[in-house]
Parts: C-alpha cells; structure tokens; sequence
C-alpha cells in the first residue's frame, strides 16, 4: 500500500460494490404493482454515487454506463416512466454488469468484449424500452443493434464477393453512398491477391477497411452493401460510444490514419508473456499455467484480504487501549514505590486491572473478525429469483437471523456449500406446479434460510418444502454404485448423509442446475475443512432440511491430547464421547483381524490408530491387552480408537498445516504445545473413512 | 529463477552447505534463517524426504530431508544437521543439511551447466542450476583439488516434489 490512491481506489470499489449490492436488494425487494417512491430514490441515490466516485477516482468507463443507468432512472422515480417487470429484469442485469465492470476496473483491465456487447444492447433496450433482442444473450457475430441506438460510427471490414467483376457490381456506388452517410475513410487491402500465376484477372480479391463517423443506424449502412454482403465478408464494429475511452487503435485510425489491417496484425503479434516464454524455451507450458492459476488465486485473496469493521467495534477497541495507557501509567507509578507498603497494593490492583483488560481486548479483537451470515445470505434472493424464472417454479424465500455473527473466514468458505445446497433444495427439492397441485400443496414453494447459534455452535439451515429425499432410491443406488454392499441396511441418517458422497446423484436428469453429483461432495469437503458436520433431516412429500453445524471460531479448539507411539495427537473434544480402558474379554475379531468391541450391548468397530497411520512402533507398551480407547464419532458413525496415553484436555490453537505444507489424510491441523513442539489435530471423520477405505482395499 | 542471468548481476551471493561430503549452494536470497536442530513432529504416511514438520515461531513449517531426497543415506551419528529455512514460491520450508558453511561471491561467469548424470542417481539434472569451482580460500576447510560447488534449483526441487504433485491432487 506504498500508493495512498491505491487506498481510496480500494475504498471505492468496496464502497461501490457495496451499493450495487444494496440496488439489488432494492430491486428485488420491489413490487412492481406498488412501487414506493422511497425504494426508486435508494437504487437512484445508490447509480449516482457509483458514478460521482467512478468519475472521481478515473474510471470513466464505469462513470458513463452508470450515468446512463442514472438517466433511465430519473424518469421512473419521478414517476414518468412506469416501472415494468421488463424493466426490472433489465435493471438487475445492469447491476450485474457494474458489478462487473468494477472486477475488472480493479484486476485493471477492461470491460471483457462480451460484457462489452451486453452493455450495448442493454443500453439500448433501458433507453427505448422497447423489447429489442434478449440484451442478455449477444448474439455472436452480427447482432443488429436496435435501430435507434446511439451511434458515433462504425469501422467496417468488407471483402468484395469474388465474381463482383464479373456480376457487373459497381463497388464504387458502395463507396459515395458511405460517404453520403458521413465521413469516411477507407485503406485497401490487396492482401488477399494471389500471386500473378495463379490470378484470374476476372476475379475480385479487393478488400478495404472503412471507417464511417456517421450519425446514421447500423441498418442503414447494412443496406449501402445490400448486393454485395453475403455470408460474412461484411463486418460491422460500432466506435466505441461519446463518453467511453476507446481503444489506443481507434484513435490511431481515426487520427493518424493507421490502416486497420495494421492494427490487426500488430494487435495480433501482442502474445501473452507466457506464450513469448514457451516459444522461447525458457519455461514449460504447465509451468505457466500452473503459475496462471497461482495469480489468480492471489488475486482472489487478495480481493477478500480486507475486512470492514462496524466504526462501534472500533470506537470499543479504542477506548479499551485508552485504559491499558492509564493501567500502563498506574503500573509505573506502583512500581516506583514499590518498596512501600501501599506501592504493593496498587501494584496488585493495577495487574488485576491490566489482566481484566487484556482478556477484553483479545475477546474484542477476535470479534472484529466476526461478520453477520447476512453476508452469505444476501446472495439468495437474486439467487433463487432467477432460478424460479429458470425452472419455472414459484419460489418463496424466508430467512431468519441474518444478524448471527461468523468468523470471516467460514463466511467466505460457507458461500459454494450455501449455493449448492439451495441450488439443490430449488431444484430437486421442489417439485414442479403440476406436482404440488395434485399433491395438494400450495403452488409456491418455500425455500428457508436459518441461522442461529446453539450450545457453542452455529446452525445453518437450508430447509425445502419439496418431495423430501427418497430413502430408496438412494438405498438403490448406493448399491448400485458399490458405496454399501448388497443387503445393508443402515440407518436412515447414515442413508441421508450419502447424498454428499462424491458422484452421488439421484437425480434422474441432469439439468443445467444440478443433479450432476459434484456439488454435493464440495459441501461436505469445505465444511469439513472448517471443522463442521452436516445433518439432514427428510421426510418424503414434506421437505428436507439440511443443517450446517460449525463451531463458532476456526482459531481455538477444545481439544483431548493423547499420546500414540512416540508423538502426540488432539481429538476435538466435540467428536469424543467417551473414553474408558478395555478389557481384552470385550474386544472380538471379525474375519481375523477386524476388531469390535462389545461396548454396553453394542458391537463397535476398534480402530488401531498406530497403524492406521504407520506410526513407529516405538513407545508404544503393551498395555496388557487391555487397550485405552477413545470413543469417537462423526457422521453418525461411531468407532473406538486405541491410544497410549491420554495426556488431558486443553484448548488449543489451531494453525493451518496447508500454509506452507498441504492437505494430510486424517489430520485436520496443526497445534503448538506448550512445550513448544507441533501436535498434529486429527480428523475423525477423516480417520472413520480412511479405516473404511482400508477396508474395502483390502476386500 | 535461481540461473545466473549473464552479467546484469556482477556477483550472485550463495549459502554454502555440506551434504555427505559434497558441496552444495543455494542462492542466499531465498534463505530467511538457518535454525539450530528442532523437534520435528512426523506426518503420517509422508515420504521419507518430508518426515514432518516444525513449530517456527508459531508458523508450522514442513522439513525436506535432503539426504534422503537425493538417497545419501543416513548421517553419521557425529553430524549435527542444521536446518537451512528457506521461503519458496511464497512457501516457507527448513531444509536439513549436514552443516552450513559460509556464504560466498561467485562470479556468474563462473558458473557452468552441469553435465548429463545417469537417470541411476535421485539428484537428476534438473535440480542443479549449475555447478561452480570454488576460489581456493587459504585458511577455511581444506578443499582440495579447487573444490567444486553444486547450485541447487530450489524451485524445480520443490515443484518436483511433495508439495505441488500433493496439492493439486486434494484441490
């Protein structure tokens, strides 16, 4: 941040994302029957500050489209203009593209070309309200663009038909009819001339770029060439409209009368510097790609590395470090009379203060990181808005305690799982108007969002009134797919949790939404990486509800350390049920070497984690036959595993081991002990399948 | 890259260090601190060449055992291997060698392609960056004959190893 304009630049896109998102919510929110004046001034208000900063800090492109935006809604808040579901559409699609012209702003590139198209004909369409071609699906090629869209001119690349000649065609009518529209300039290109032993000197291979500064409509320059365009030999590029910056090479053309066939072949020589290396031999195509995805990884993080603090949190923070200053002071002053008497008892006061005062900053300090899962859910209206005009189903979305307070990193990692599991909850939750009719439900469908914190843990619910999940059919097709083996019958959490196994889709159709089996599978992965589980709740013909259960912070975790072989592991104390010393009498093997344990009548599997995780045999005792066990469980699975030592039960820190290192099988982190040495944190969940996929590896 | 580019830069500095006898540099910018021996806490199922990893003040760090990378076998019992901290790729990482040496100047110019090695060694072609005869220093350890320097390519080392290939694989 050595550029303070950086700063406000950063500032601004914030700043300017942010109101783009509460347009959205505006818009949404709106009843086209009954507008209030009120919501029209907000999205109003909202357009006009994204262009008075956009103008400011130099991002014309942004200014001028929404200043168009602005002038469309002038008229609709003043009430001249009535507010249509048309229009509606229209505006959110222009919050879709300010959106995304402030990605790119900040990235530094520009508007990508079919952003660019979009605009236009969006534009357009906002300027006339006349129902032009779909503004959000540009044709490629030759889109006609609504006839009184505003132009400044055209460049046109037009290549004469071969038998021009010979059909008699007059090329030079084409050109005084352009040049009657406005001004013109045209550069021959003889590129496409044959050499002379091979030309036919009845045959056309002419070829021009032209130029045309003219108020006139795309379709009156089409009809200039009406004889002569046939299949594509007629390109027509509008200039880049008043207001906008265009390119370094229409203005070359435009002033310094640079051909563009010139502009094409430079531009055509620009490789990316990537390429230029490969070419080079200086670095292999993977390397490149690999270091490709590296920045855009960076770049993500670095989009998500700021964090906006309520100024109350702030305000707390300072008045906090105001006291440590004065406890600082008093401490100084007690320990110069410490000899004293009464030096003492203010030394002893003072630290009490001091100690008092550092738990409440590391709390408040925590807290700043803690952001309301209204960030997450603000996404699903728009969201399932669309979806329902998509899937042509009614939709209705409730949400419930937004204000409930997440650590920042889980709002971010929540935000695909969210996505697919109401993806899905739309999709294959609820069934169609048909359906819901003969069932005797109401034709609209309710979707339910909730959040809520419970016993030390935050509950996220995506709840459907749909079909609800067909124990059966998944039975069937976890056999079908070798996930349970033929004749099981497990219980029916167990079968619901099947549905986020990987490939796992019952859908009968893949649609464009869902069904595919991937999404699934990325909801349970990311909640596990932040230490959560997953229940689901269903039944047929009612609904289902899916809950994400996360602890309240990725940093500190209540922990049972134990010592196996020579190293020391934690348990997260929430997956431990119990721990007891065995006696051998109870521990039976299943074919030979697969041990359960009888534990009050109910047979469950022993996990040996020394070798489950090849750990030296080294430190380990015998413990007499009689060995401690943990009792774990995870995903409604339960299993004992066996260690050497409990070592006790402390809170921990966790850090990351994929920071410098990478993901491990069955560990889920990494803490620092007090003797300073590193002790890795397992992953039940991970450990109960790696046991099972021992299993089948063996099978 | 750690290659010597021509003669932009007059002199590369380079950390020295020992490995079963021979000796080995890496380019000194991408050394952030050399650490006295740690406990290191093993990683289940991980390759002999990456046992585990250490607490570097509060960043978990993971550990390359360099002899076992390039199969040197095991140190003798008096050696009292050093860990070399090195940040690559934005990665911090200790390398384990026998014994840090010195730093030294070389001369660009100095340094020549290593030669084709048979495919029978794990020290492959493609993690030397060069090899460079050292400047005969009266006084330090005896090297004898105009000892030669083996510059290690951090960067293929690593992306040729665990860290990347195990990456993408859970990505």
């Amino acid at each position: 941040m050595s550029d303070p304009m950086e700063q406000f630049r950063n500032a601004f896109f914030e700043e300017a994302t942010e109101l783009a998102d509460g347009m959205e919510a505006t818009l949404l929110a709106l009843d086209v029957q009954a507008v209030e004046a009120e919501d029209l001034h907000t999205i109003f208000r909202a357009a006009h500050s994204i262009k008075g900063n956009a103008g400011t800090f130099g991002f014309p492109a942004i200014a001028a489209f929404t200043h168009q935006v602005e002038s469309v809604l002038d008229p609709v808040r003043q009430g001249i203009r009535p507010m249509t579901p048309d229009l509606l559409e229209h505006l959110l699609q222009a919050v879709d593209l300010i959106r995304s012209h402030l990605h790119h702003a900040r990235q530094g590139g520009p508007l990508p070309p079919k952003d660019q198209q979009a605009q236009e004909l969006l534009v357009a369409w906002l300027q006339t309200g006349e129902s032009g071609p779909a503004p959000h699906l540009p044709v490629a090629g030759r889109a006609p663009a609504p006839p009184s869209a505003p132009t400044t001119g055209f460049t046109l690349r037009f290549e004469a038909p071969r038998d021009a000649f010979r059909r008699g065609v007059n090329l030079e009518r084409i050109f005084r009819d352009l040049g009657k529209l406005g001004t013109l300039q045209a550069w021959p290109d003889a590129a496409r001339l044959p050499g002379l032993e091979g030309m036919d000197p009845e045959d056309c291979h002419l070829a021009w770029d032209l130029r045309l500064e003219t108020a006139a409509s795309r379709a009156e320059v089409e009809e200039v060439f009406e004889f002569v365009a046939e299949g594509d030999n007629l390109q027509i590029t509008p200039l880049t409209p008043a207001g906008q910056v265009p390119p370094l090479g229409e203005i070359l053309e435009g002033e310094a009368g640079v051909s563009p066939a010139d502009v094409r072949e430079a531009l055509a020589q620009q490789k990316p510097l990537g390429e230029l290396l490969v070419e080079a031999g200086k670095v292999q195509p993977e390397a490149v790609s690999r270091a490709l995805d590296q920045q855009q990884k960076k770049r993500s993080q670095a989009e998500a590395a700021t964090l906006r603090v309520s100024t109350e949190k702030i305000d707390r923070l300072v008045n906090l470090v105001g006291e440590l200053v004065i406890t600082q002071a008093m401490l100084a002053e007690a320990a110069q009379q410490a000899t004293s008497g009464t030096g003492e008892e203010r030394m002893a006061s003072a630290l009490l203060q001091l100690d008092r005062q550092t738990r409440e900053l590391q709390e408040r300090v925590m807290g700043i990181r803690m952001v309301p899962v209204e960030m997450v859910f603000s996404r699903f209206p728009r969201m399932v808005h669309e979806l329902g005009k998509q899937l042509g189903k009614d939709l209705e979305l409730t949400m419930e305690g937004q204000a409930t307070e997440l650590d920042k990193t889980f709002i971010e990692m929540l935000v695909d799982p969210m996505t697919h599991l109401v993806r899905n909850a739309v999709d294959h939750g609820i069934e169609t108007r048909e359906e819901r009719t003969r069932t005797g439900k109401p034709t609209t469908g309710v979707i339910a969002l909730r959040a809520y914190s419970r016993g030390g843990h935050i509950h996220i619910e995506v709840k459907d009134d749909g079909r609800g999940l067909d124990p059966e059919r998944i039975l069937r097709k976890a056999i079908e797919r070798g996930l349970l083996p033929p004749g099981a019958h497990p219980s029916d959490e167990e079968l619901n949790l099947l549905i986020f196994e990987p490939g796992f889709s019952t859908a009968e159709q893949v649609s464009d939404v869902s069904g595919r089996g991937v999404g699934m599978d990325v909801v349970r992965q990311n909640i596990r990486t932040l230490g959560g589980r997953i229940e689901v709740d269903s039944r047929p013909g009612q609904g289902s509800t899916i809950r994400l259960i996360l602890p309240l912070t990725l940093a500190i975790l209540d922990g049972l350390t134990v010592r196996v072989g020579e190293e020391t592991f934690v348990f997260p104390l929430a997956s431990v049920l119990e721990s007891f010393q065995s006696r051998q009498e109870d521990i039976r093997t299943v074919k030979g070497d697969r041990e359960v344990i009888n534990l009050r009548g109910e047979f469950i599997p022993v996990i040996r984690l020394q070798r489950l995780l090849d750990l030296d045999a080294a430190g380990s005792q015998d413990s007499g036959g009689r060995p401690l066990l943990v009792l774990v469980e995870a995903e409604g699975r339960r299993a004992a595993m066996s260690v050497d030592e409990l070592l006790g039960q402390q809170q921990v820190v966790i850090k990351s081991l994929e920071t410098h290192y990478r993901r491990v099988e069955g560990i889920s982190g990494a803490t620092i002990l007090g003797d300073g040495r590193v002790a890795l944190i397992l992953d039940v969940t991970g450990l109960l399948r790696m046991e099972t996929g021992a299993v089948v590896a063996q099978a | 890259m750690a290659s010597p580019q021509g003669s932009t830069q007059s002199m590369q500095q380079v950390l020295c260090f020992a490995l079963a006898g021979e000796a080995y540099g890496i380019p000194i910018l991408k050394v952030r601190e050399i650490q006295a021996e740690a406990v290191i806490t093993r990683i289940p199922k991980a390759p002999p060449y990456m046992p585990g990893v250490i607490n570097l003040r509060g960043a978990i760090v993971p550990i390359l055992e360099l002899r076992q990378r390039f199969s040197l076998g095991a140190a003798p019992d008096d050696t009292r291997p050093v860990i070399v901290i090195v940040e690559v790729q934005g990665r911090t990482l200790g390398i384990r060698v026998d014994a840090v040496s010195d730093v030294l100047d070389l001369d660009p110019a100095a340094i020549k392609p290593a030669p084709e090695l048979g495919t029978q060694t794990q020290l492959g072609r493609e993690f030397i960056a060069g090899l460079a005869s050292l400047p005969t220093v009266s006084g330090a350890e005896t090297q004898a004959e105009g000892a030669m320097l083996i510059l290690l390519d951090l960067d293929r080392l690593l992306s040729d190893g665990e860290l990347l290939s195990l990456e993408s694989a859970t990505a």
